[in-house]
């Protein structure tokens, strides 16, 4: 019986950043999927700083394709609905990390997804409130 | 501030009155100058006059001498600004049902900030009143139940697209076939 992935979901814009990478690393940015498919909470969580913009309740993982470099891509995901009890991993955006233009990707459209599902801004909210460690 | 600046006339070579104070902030190198020859009750005079004169040496800006009232003004807007910011914050939850029920995001802005006094929640609570009036509610929410049961596109359906088999990827993985280069630290 084959297996069904329904605990990640993808956002037309974070679609649209996979198809933008080289085959290879599209392939590792799916194993990566696969795992967190596994494991909601398997990248660390990311906070609120001023180069990055406001994250709280979202993860991140370091990927590559097969290699002996860092990792040079980042994949942003939302445990949604909250840190407390997350029902899925909604990917925000992936893409190099070069000049952490990712991470401000993820927040605008961290924040837009939100909306969408009719949920407060994250500024709004308190650490508590999201469910993540201060 | 330069020493004898305003009694050493060889030293200060112009002083002028600046009536717009963000303009010569932005824009130090546009304000007029004067002759040399102006003495500190000159200097002293403009600055009770404009708030903020402009010293310059050589056609260089040297410096500014900004008078107290001059200090309290600025001093009030950035208190000012800081409380407008606050209360737009605030706004956002407002923002955000005005959006929920279908009033166009340029629409809620031009409501919110119509007020004389920067951020106006009331005139948005009237129009989130009148557009409430307007919708048929219970078509409102089962609309919006139905958009948050329609899932954002599944991995099954994207990595088909992407020409990846996932039960194969999987099966490689856990079989150590494949390895992506992962990093999962804090």
């Amino acid at each position: 019986m084959r297996r069904s992935f329904e605990r990640i979901q993808l956002t037309d814009e974070a679609k649209a950043d996979i198809v933008k990478l080289p085959p290879a690393v599209r392939r590792a940015v799916v194993s990566v999927l696969i795992e967190i498919e596994n494991n909601l909470s398997y990248g660390p969580p990311l906070g609120a700083q001023l180069s990055t913009g406001d994250l709280r309740g979202c993860r991140k993982v370091y990927v590559d394709e097969p290699t002996d470099d860092k990792p040079k891509y980042r994949l942003v995901y939302w445990c949604a609905p909250d840190e407390h009890q997350p029902r899925r991993a909604v990917v925000l955006a992936v893409g190099p990390r070069k000049d952490l233009s990712v991470y401000a990707l993820a927040a605008g459209r961290y924040n837009t997804e939100r909306t969408r599902l009719g949920l407060l801004p994250v500024e709004n909210l308190s650490d508590d409130e999201l469910g993540v460690q201060p | 501030m330069l020493p004898n600046m305003l009694t050493n006339t060889v030293l200060l070579r112009t002083v002028d009155r600046m009536r717009k104070l963000p303009e010569v902030m932005l824009d130090p190198q546009s304000a007029p100058t004067l002759d040399s020859s102006k003495l500190r009750s000159t200097a002293l005079a403009k600055l009770k006059d404009a708030g903020l004169v402009r010293i310059t040496r050589y056609n260089e800006t040297a410096a500014f001498l900004v008078s107290p009232a001059a200090i309290e003004d600025m001093t009030e807007k950035i208190v000012g600004r800081a409380g407008f910011a606050e209360q737009a914050r605030d706004s956002a939850p407002l923002m955000t049902l005005a959006l929920s029920l279908g009033v166009a995001p340029g629409a809620a802005f031009d409501v919110l900030f119509s007020g004389d006094a920067g951020v106006d929640p009331t005139a948005l609570i009237r129009l989130l009143a009148e557009r409430a009036e307007e919708l048929d509610i219970a078509a409102v929410v089962a609309d919006r139940a139905g958009s948050l049961s329609e899932p954002t596109t599944s991995l099954d359906d994207f990595a088909a697209e992407l020409g990846i088999d996932l039960e194969v990827l999987s099966q490689d993985m856990a079989a150590g076939r494949y390895r992506a280069h992962v990093s999962v630290e804090a």
